[in-house]
């Protein structure tokens, strides 16, 4: 208590350091405030500015790591600034197609803006904590967001059920993680990564080791549930599907990364999280989740569900960079922004067009190649990329991962990994099979009846797809860089 | 930085991009044949150019260039960064001369198809992959490369694909290349582990460190690996079924990707990596003894089938076990030697036979265009087609003088004098020559049936030789099916002396060293010569008659000979069916039985079916209660029991 | 001693309810179950001498949650159960994961008392309101404005989830 005086100093430079956060906000305000006075049709620019802003501060603001606001509560140096933009580009990325989705389905719900403004906070807290408070807080913000946009389509039953199913099954995981954390100050009497990386603390730990792995467990078990990984992934499927498709984008894409940067701080930056069961724990959900994700995807006859397993099974690619110490981490975070990238621009295609394809079952996806060759071609791009084709950027992700476990001496769960990806391959090519290999015989647009805000959308990320493809190293070099003044930890995996 | 080299990269590249957008985004665009067709060959033809001005300054210094980093992670550097050297530049002038010669000929082959300049944007996209995969400098370009031939080829198969079963049919191609392309990568992260760097240069120097060859059959998994690798790219046993299906596709792309280029990738990668592979004399042997059964089982295939393209593609599985006879021998140079050789001589009946197919359709001369009981006497009208295929079969079956004869000739010699180290090699040896003999059959088969003896398709068809722009390719191939073989005589004339692509490669490549073997045993080499002489002579002139005689009646003749034998043949040895029960079946019960109850269903049973109804609190209470929540739940429980179970007390 | 007498007390009461909670057909007598688990909760709590977070439990849940509980089955007019349900394989695997927790969780706390160091919690005196003010605007006063923020969104939601659909 002692240690974290009180001055206005300090609070003052605090706010400082957490202006990205302030930003998103006043913005989440703001927001609020516009659709009360009935400027809802601004909604999405105002929230879009805020999101460019606050990752451009967070980016400028780049400092090495230990840069602590708020009496050590959140971390605001080192990769903070970087996940915090990153996450930003998610929340942004969404917003090309999300309006228009809402317009098409005549549902003008202007409340998600702020939503998803506060989601992203959410995810941002989350990833930069630098206390188990704050972790669970942002997980909460974030999740709580999450329980309103897989309900959003109130009125439709996937979307009413894929809610209430997420809402229960989350609340059932938030309760371990919470539990979690109070077993572990339970035994440490702080919740503090600086305070719980003490050499006090660590010799208090080292006697209580059972209370410890139990704690420990509870709250990988939380982490664990909210990236899908197996066993503790039901929910993924039903609720992507229930929820709106650019939202279910959202969803697998910043709440993971913002999941599997906590997950990754704890393990590499507190010692007692370098420990070999804990760590076979992760490998080995790592490895059953990349199995299983790919082997049931390929039996999914609607994108939406192959999608959703899709995404499970690249969370078990990055759970497995998350067992190869820092350069794991360093791949996780690229592969994660690259994922970003093809899955929001992939569920944001998906919701394009599912007015007219209804129910995005596959079947009614044949002779797409004809009908809108443009959208099919981009669809296309997007689905080698996360199948893992050169030199698309997708590849180089999976490239970086399994060399970082290589590296590490993990051969056999980096075979195991590269074995299910290429399993993977085929439920992504079954798509495209069916989209090009099927004569329809019409001949239509070029694309599909949408606006040009989410055909720019797309646009951008089908470039960005292929440049990071090729030149990754514009966004591997600034990880690299903001990784490097964290502490190097080995890591070890039976 | 854009060095005249780099656009034998780029131009290609540059081709693919243009005609794909054009096309796309502009339906005019579309209809330019003239303009997509030749703009398409002149960004292979000048890639040539460039290869050829290469190929006759070399001065034994590898030419490098490198386009830019691409990645530089853990003290890996990545570059996009190639190499013209003793051994891509021969494979080059392969690609982007034959390439060409393709591109021209598809300009008439594909006149008046809707897909027109798609087809185009695939040839140079292939192109370009192929690029990459030669000239590559490090694993990882190559593995680019590798990964965009296989795409390239699978969108070609199914360029004409028009219906889901057929389609699914098609991805049989991808699939199994992804077993190889698996393997690749275990392979390249295992060549990361054990050498730190994936630079070709690098690795093959460490391993031909003698100190490091003393270590024994370290190399093992990392050989085993890529020449798993290489089956599936190039169509060996266990990973050869795609090939024969692959002929779906437009003919050019048969010739181009399916004989002449892409499926000697996995050759070229093994002679890239040739130190490795010398160091691991088990894996050789392995080679080996899968190509001789690759060969022979391919070529009683060929004898059975009636499609013209099915013999061709078999006939090129079989030819393709040959260059790993060639390998698995240690003569690596001949390996290549017989991929130029063959290029040359597959590309050609391949073009032939689509030229045939070509005026069968047009004449509207059969049902089934493709099938050769339906031909006959089509030389009458197709002279050049006729002579040119003719050229090639002979070339093909090792008549003296001709491109096949030289290289086989030097594979068949290679393997019997590594038989004096290793018997194995002569069972080889003697598996490989029945193959010859095999070969010579239903070449002579193939080409009688086609172009001689009783016109059998429809009466009143009018079949009219092909286009100029078609023929001119075709000459052009014969004339260096005849000739290609001229660049490597015997080591019996002058020791070798002669061999002038052994002299070209000799600095690069490494083969094993016979030379004591053949000094020692010169006798045999005359005695294999003559053999060769007879063999290939005899079974074209008996398979000859045997056809003019009986015409049609003589498979029937075959068969008597080959007894129950032929239904195997006939039944291409039934590796689909095997591969149905022993890997797709079983993979379809993993996912439908074993991991069903893993699987979430989506909306409710008890709810499914009430549309949009308006979902009121009582109904929620009744989901919750009937539902898969508390499911999940109780699974997500037993996930936490294990993993508490075992942090406390494993 | 009397602490332990009232911890056995508060425990058994609590459990009770708890079981009496999942157990009862009845909505409104599963809610008063609910009261008696949060009061021996607070019970326990000031048994820990943390009467501040006594008082809030008995408050906030016992008070306003519970009060709103029962409006909300009330107005619904929630009838009980009529069937009892069947003891069918999952909830028998259900009731055997719930034991072995327990179990494991038992035996973990056990060993907590038995092992090692005792744990920092001596210095423990968040009890009382001032230490609690004095940390909540102090080291915790981050987390406690950003809980806020899930209010906000809990509040948002529940007003996108529950009013009319009017789509305009």
């Amino acid at each position: 208590m002692n240690s974290f005086p009180f001055s206005i100093a300090e609070l003052a430079l605090s706010s400082q350091y957490v202006l990205p956060l302030l930003i998103l906000l006043g913005a989440g305000l703001l927001l609020m405030l516009l659709d009360a006075f009935g400027a809802a049709k601004f909604l999405p620019w105002v929230a879009g500015a805020a999101f460019l802003l606050s990752a451009g501060v967070a980016w400028t603001q780049g400092a090495p790591a230990g840069r602590l606001a708020f009496f050590g509560m959140m971390e605001t140096g080192g990769i903070a600034p970087i996940v915090h933009a990153f996450l930003c580009l998610s929340g942004l990325l969404t917003l090309f197609f999300l309006s228009d989705y809402l317009d098409r389905h005549d549902r003008h719900i202007s409340d998600v803006y702020a939503l998803l403004v506060f989601a992203v906070l959410g995810m941002s807290l989350m990833a930069n904590a630098h206390d188990l408070i704050m972790t669970f807080i942002g997980l909460e913000t974030m999740s709580m967001c999450l329980y309103i946009f897989a309900a959003l389509f109130k009125t439709e039953l996937k979307s009413n059920e894929a809610g209430l199913k997420y809402f229960l099954l989350g609340s059932f995981a938030s309760a371990f993680l919470l539990y979690g954390i109070a077993l572990i100050y339970g035994i440490t009497g702080t919740t503090n990564f600086s305070l719980l990386a003490s050499p006090e603390r660590i010799e208090i730990i080292q006697s209580q080791q059972t209370v410890f792995y139990v704690g420990a467990g509870m709250l990988l078990v939380g982490l664990l549930f909210k990236v899908s990984a197996f066993p503790f992934h039901f929910w993924t499927p039903d609720v992507y599907e229930g929820t709106p498709t650019p939202l279910a984008g959202f969803m697998a894409t910043g709440s993971k990364m913002a999941t599997f940067v906590a997950l990754g701080t704890l393990m590499h930056q507190l010692d007692m999280f370098q420990n070999t069961k804990l760590l076979s724990v992760v490998g080995l959900a790592s490895l059953l989740t990349m199995i299983y994700g790919n082997i049931v995807a390929s039996r999914q006859q609607n994108i939406k569900r192959m999608l959703a397993y899709s995404s499970i099974a690249h969370s078990g690619y990055v759970l497995l960079g998350l067992c190869a110490s820092q350069s794991g981490m360093e791949a996780m975070l690229f592969y994660m922004f690259i994922y970003t990238l093809m899955n929001i621009g992939a569920f944001g295609m998906l919701g394009m067009v599912e007015h007219d394809y209804p129910d995005t079952e596959l079947e009614n996806w044949r002779g797409m190649g004809q009908k809108a060759p443009l959208f099919a071609v981009a669809f296309s791009l997007f689905l080698f990329s996360l199948a893992g084709i050169p030199p698309l950027a997708g590849f180089m992700g999976k490239y970086e991962i399994f060399i970082a476990v290589i590296r590490e001496g993990l051969l056999l769960p980096a075979i195991v990994g590269i074995l299910a990806s290429i399993v993977g391959v085929y439920y992504y090519l079954r798509v495209i099979v069916v989209m090009f290999f099927s004569k329809s015989g019409e001949t239509s647009a070029l694309l599909p009846s949408a606006s040009r805000i989410p055909l720019a959308g797309a646009a951008i990320l089908v470039v960005l797809v292929l440049v990071l493809g090729i030149f990754p190293s514009l966004i591997l070099n600034p990880i690299t860089q903001a990784l490097s003044g964290l502490s190097q930890a080995t890591a070890v995996l039976p | 930085m854009v060095s005249l080299e780099s656009l034998i990269v780029l131009l290609p590249l540059l081709g693919a991009v243009i005609i794909g957008l054009g096309g796309l985004a502009n339906a005019a665009f579309r209809k330019q044949e003239g303009l997509i067709g030749w703009l398409a060959s002149a960004m292979v033809l000048i890639p040539f150019g460039i290869v050829l001005t290469r190929f006759f300054g070399y001065q034994n210094m590898p030419l490098s260039f490198s386009l830019f980093s691409w990645m530089q992670a853990g003290g890996l550097d990545i570059s996009f960064s190639y190499k013209l050297d003793d051994l891509s530049l021969p494979m080059m002038l392969v690609v982007t001369g034959v390439g060409a010669l393709i591109h021209i000929y598809s300009i008439g082959y594909m006149h008046k198809d809707p897909g027109f300049y798609k087809f185009f944007a695939y040839l140079n996209l292939f192109i370009f992959a192929m690029s990459n995969l030669i000239m590559a400098d490090n694993l990882v370009v190559m593995f680019l490369g590798w990964e965009g031939v296989g795409l390239c080829s699978y969108l070609l198969i199914g360029f004409w694909y028009t219906d889901m079963i057929k389609a699914e049919a098609a991805q049989k191609a991808f699939i199994v290349n992804r077993i190889g392309d698996f393997a690749m990568l275990v392979a390249m992260f295992l060549i990361y582990q054990m050498f730190g760097t994936l630079d070709f240069s690098l690795i093959n120097a460490e391993a031909a460190n003698p100190v490091a060859e003393a270590a024994g059959n370290r190399y093992f998994w990392i050989t085993l690996l890529v020449f798993v690798a290489a089956t599936g790219k190039s169509a060996q046993i266990p990973l050869f079924t795609w090939l024969p299906d692959a002929m779906a596709g437009p003919t050019p792309v048969s010739a181009l990707i399916h004989a002449a280029t892409m499926v000697t990738a996995g050759i070229y990668l093994i002679v890239r990596l040739n130190p490795l592979f010398l160091a691991s004399p088990e894996v050789l042997m392995v080679i080996v003894v899968i190509a001789a059964l690759t060969s022979v089982m391919a070529a009683l295939t060929a004898i059975a089938q009636n499609d013209i393209k099915k013999v061709l593609a078999y006939s090129t599985v079989s030819q393709l076990g040959f260059m790993f006879m060639a390998l698995g021998a240690g003569a690596f140079t001949t390996a290549i030697f017989h991929v130029i050789t063959h290029a040359f001589f597959k590309a050609c009946l391949f073009l032939g036979s689509g030229s045939v197919i070509h005026a069968m359709e047009h004449a509207h001369a059969a049902e089934d265009p493709q099938d050769i009981r339906t031909m006959g006497n089509l030389g009458k009208d197709m002279k050049s087609t006729s002579l040119t295929f003719w050229i090639s079969t002979l070339a093909i079956a090792g008549i003296p003088g001709l491109a096949g004869f030289f290289s086989k000739d030097e594979i068949l010699s290679s393997l019997f004098f590594n038989g004096f180290e290793n018997q194995v090699y002569f069972a080889v040896w003697a598996v490989g020559l029945f193959t010859a003999i095999l070969t010579a059959f239903y070449m002579t088969r193939l080409a009688w049936l086609t172009f001689n003896g009783k016109a059998r398709y429809k009466t009143g068809a009018h079949i009219h030789e092909s286009a100029p722009l078609m023929t001119i390719p075709l000459w052009i191939l014969a004339v260096l099916a005849v000739l290609g073989g001229y660049i490597g005589l015997p080591y019996l004339i002058g020791h070798g002396e002669f061999h002038l692509f052994n002299h070209w490669l000799g600095d690069l490549v490494v083969n094993r060293d016979l030379h004591h073997a053949l000094e020692e045993h010169a006798v045999f080499e005359y005695l294999l010569l003559a053999l060769a002489f007879i063999v290939s002579i005899g079974t074209v002139l008996f398979a000859r008659n045997l056809y003019s005689k009986h015409d049609l009646a003589a498979d029937d003749k075959v068969k008597g000979f080959f007894g129950k034998f032929y239904g195997v043949m006939a039944g291409k040895f039934f590796w689909d069916e095997l591969y149905d029960t022993i890997l797709v079946r079983p993979f379809a019960w993993i996912g439908s039985k074993l991991l069903r109850p893993f699987e979430s269903d989506g909306v409710d049973g008890i709810v499914t079916g009430a549309g949009s109804a308006v979902a009121g609190i009582g109904e929620v209470f009744r989901r919750l209660q009937s539902g898969l929540v508390s499911n999940y739940m109780v699974l997500i429980s037993g996930g936490v029991l294990l993993v508490l179970t075992y942090l406390i007390f494993g | 001693m009397v602490e332990i007498i009232l911890f056995w007390l508060f425990s058994i009461l609590g459990i009770a309810g708890a079981v009496g909670l999942i157990f009862n057909r009845n909505p409104i007598y599963a809610a008063l179950s609910l009261i008696i688990n949060f009061f021996s909760i607070a019970g326990l709590y000031l048994s820990l001498r943390a009467e501040f977070l006594a008082v809030i439990q008995i408050l906030v849940y016992a008070g306003a949650i519970m009060v709103l509980f029962l409006f909300v089955i009330m107005l619904l007019n929630l009838q009980t159960e009529e069937k009892a349900e069947k003891f069918d394989a999952k909830r028998g695997i259900a009731f055997l994961f719930g034991l072995a927790f327990a179990a494991e969780m038992i035996y973990a706390l056990r060993s907590f008392a038995s092992e090692g160091q005792t744990p920092l919690a001596a210095q423990f005196d968040y009890g009382q309101v001032e230490p609690i003010g004095r940390s909540l605007m102090t080291s915790f006063l981050f987390p406690f404005e950003m809980i806020s923020v899930v209010l906000l969104a809990a509040l948002i939601g529940a007003i996108v989830v529950a009013r009319k659909h009017t789509y305009t």
